[in-house]
């Protein structure tokens, strides 16, 4: 494996001084009227506003490490974990990933609800990197996982949000990956579902994989996670044990 | 294991983009056949729609070509089948392209993927539409117009691989910038109504003006349905100056295409 400078082999993800600005523009989306006085003032034109912006953030995760991202609505959560996946591309600092990456970041993203469940599992689980032969081989396991029965047969606009939440971290396991990124995924399944999501990701934890994990559930993130980040307005504001770091999040509020 | 994966950092080079959108062929694959399945699921006549759509617009511009415009061009019909499609393929990818990636946003915002290959499968979507309409307009003109096999036929797989080429270029171009300025969507259906008249699809090149024709010909698609003409309703090959100028503007579309996409598709996940 190759080493580069700043990172060493057993971490799984590195985010070095990495900031972001999200900008949108007060005129109804882009247009050319916008794009002229820009070009005729030659720098952005007043109608473009920052309205959030992450900064500083120097994030080291190791393998093996899961890392529970805590925060209110708005504080940068859900924007970190795609920069981690290389969704948002960072205004300046630098990114790195070891490993294969599976994402839960919002249910059934990728799913087309005018077809069944077992047509949508080759698209979601080939976005992921896979290939044809490795779908192949795990669909048996998914569809052993997601515990659909017969409606894995039923267009995806007649499921339920827990039987999409199934399906969608079924195709995630069977990634098998190294880095975890799951966001608010598991608060819509049923207790069983639950459980039994939770002793898989147990079980790819035990195998070495890495974890990220985003949500208000602060009960399944102290279960899942020994390591806490705490966010307040794009910045990270804590960074421990997970005990400490929900101790200080429930003092901050 | 692989080695990290810097999620940005260094520009991307034309190879290691090229290497990445390799990687992601099975997603290319699925996303090809789920557009396909999707389209026609719900419809009776299912990939029927495919064809009557152009039919449709191929009779009403027979009609007035032949019986109100009169173009003097020997059996119109086949003159007209040769080029029409290829200027409706590239019709529908171009208008398609404006709005695929907000088809595709769910994916777009939630995966880590290169973002073009939703691009690349909207073209090619069309493309295997495009593929059954030339063999029905092949079988059609050997059967009624030639009466034989031209052997210039052979060239039409080199025609169709070029073709796809050079949308997939000015695709990459039109997606990106749709995302960036809504105007592109009611711009676009201008610009290509003016592309179906500047280009030669219901009259020949002969047709234009000699002061002209220089100019009329840097066009990428006028030479592409020379080409197109010369094989299905000639029967013969094209001249090497259309082949050669047809080859060259479509390698350097893609490159260009691929090129802008890389510089200016890195926002899209967070815009579209």
């Amino acid at each position: 494996m190759p080493k580069s400078s700043r990172t060493e082999p057993e971490d799984a993800i590195l985010l070095d001084g990495v900031s972001k600005s999200f900008h949108y523009s007060s005129h109804r989306d882009g247009s050319v009227r916008e794009w002229f006085i820009r070009k005729l003032t030659g720098r952005p034109s007043r109608a473009t506003y920052e309205f959030f912006r992450m900064s500083g953030i120097d994030l080291r995760i190791a393998r093996g490490e899961s890392v529970a991202l805590l925060g209110d609505n708005g504080s940068g959560k859900s924007s970190l974990l795609r920069i981690i996946a290389g969704i948002y591309t960072p205004t300046s600092g630098r990114v790195e990933r070891y490993g294969r990456l599976a994402t839960v970041l919002e249910l059934g993203a990728g799913f087309h609800s005018a077809l069944s469940g077992i047509e949508n599992i080759g698209l979601s689980a080939s976005v992921m990197g896979m290939r044809h032969r490795e779908i192949e081989e795990s669909i048996p396991d998914i569809l052993a996982f997601a515990e659909l029965g017969d409606s894995i047969r039923v267009p995806l606009k007649y499921y339920s949000t827990g039987m999409r939440a199934r399906l969608a971290f079924a195709i995630a396991m069977a990634v098998q990956p190294d880095i975890l990124l799951l966001d608010e995924v598991l608060a819509v399944g049923d207790q069983a579902f639950q459980k039994k999501c939770i002793g898989r990701i147990r079980g790819i934890q035990a195998d070495g994989a890495t974890l990220v994990y985003v949500s208000h559930d602060l009960e399944s993130a102290a279960k899942l996670c020994d390591r806490a980040i705490l966010m307040r307005e794009g910045r990270i504001v804590e960074d421990g044990p997970t005990g400490r770091v929900l101790q200080a999040y429930e003092i901050g509020r | 294991m692989s080695g990290p994966t810097t999620v940005n950092g260094s520009r991307e080079t034309f190879r290691s983009g090229t290497a990445r959108i390799w990687r992601y062929r099975a997603f290319l694959v699925h996303l090809v056949v789920r557009n396909i399945r999707v389209k026609y699921r719900a419809s009776i006549l299912g990939f029927g729609w495919t064809l009557l759509n152009p039919i449709i617009m191929l009779s009403i511009l027979l009609a007035v070509f032949t019986h109100i415009i009169k173009i003097p061009i020997e059996h119109y019909w086949a003159f007209l089948v040769s080029g029409f499609f290829a200027w409706n393929y590239i019709n529908q990818t171009l208008n398609h392209a404006a709005q695929v990636l907000e088809e595709h946003d769910g994916l777009v915002r939630n995966y880590p993927f290169p973002t073009e290959i939703t691009v690349y499968s909207g073209a090619i979507s069309k493309l295997v539409e495009f593929s059954i309409e030339i063999v029905l307009v092949t079988t059609v003109l050997l059967l009624f117009h030639h009466k034989s096999i031209p052997l210039p036929f052979v060239l039409l797989p080199v025609l169709i691989a070029l073709q796809l080429m050079l949308v997939i270029g000015l695709s990459l171009v039109v997606a990106v910038v749709s995302v960036y300025y809504e105007d592109v969507k009611h711009m676009l259906p201008l610009l290509l109504m003016a592309l179906f008249y500047v280009s030669p699809v219901f009259y020949t090149v002969d047709l234009v003006p000699e002061s002209v024709r220089t100019v009329f010909l840097l066009n990428p698609v006028a030479q592409l349905l020379v080409c197109y003409q010369s094989v299905l309703y000639h029967g013969t090959m094209p001249s090497i100056e259309s082949l050669a100028a047809l080859t060259l503007s479509s390698v350097v579309f893609f490159i260009v295409g691929a090129a802008v996409y890389r510089k200016h598709g890195g926002l899209v996940a967070e815009i579209v």
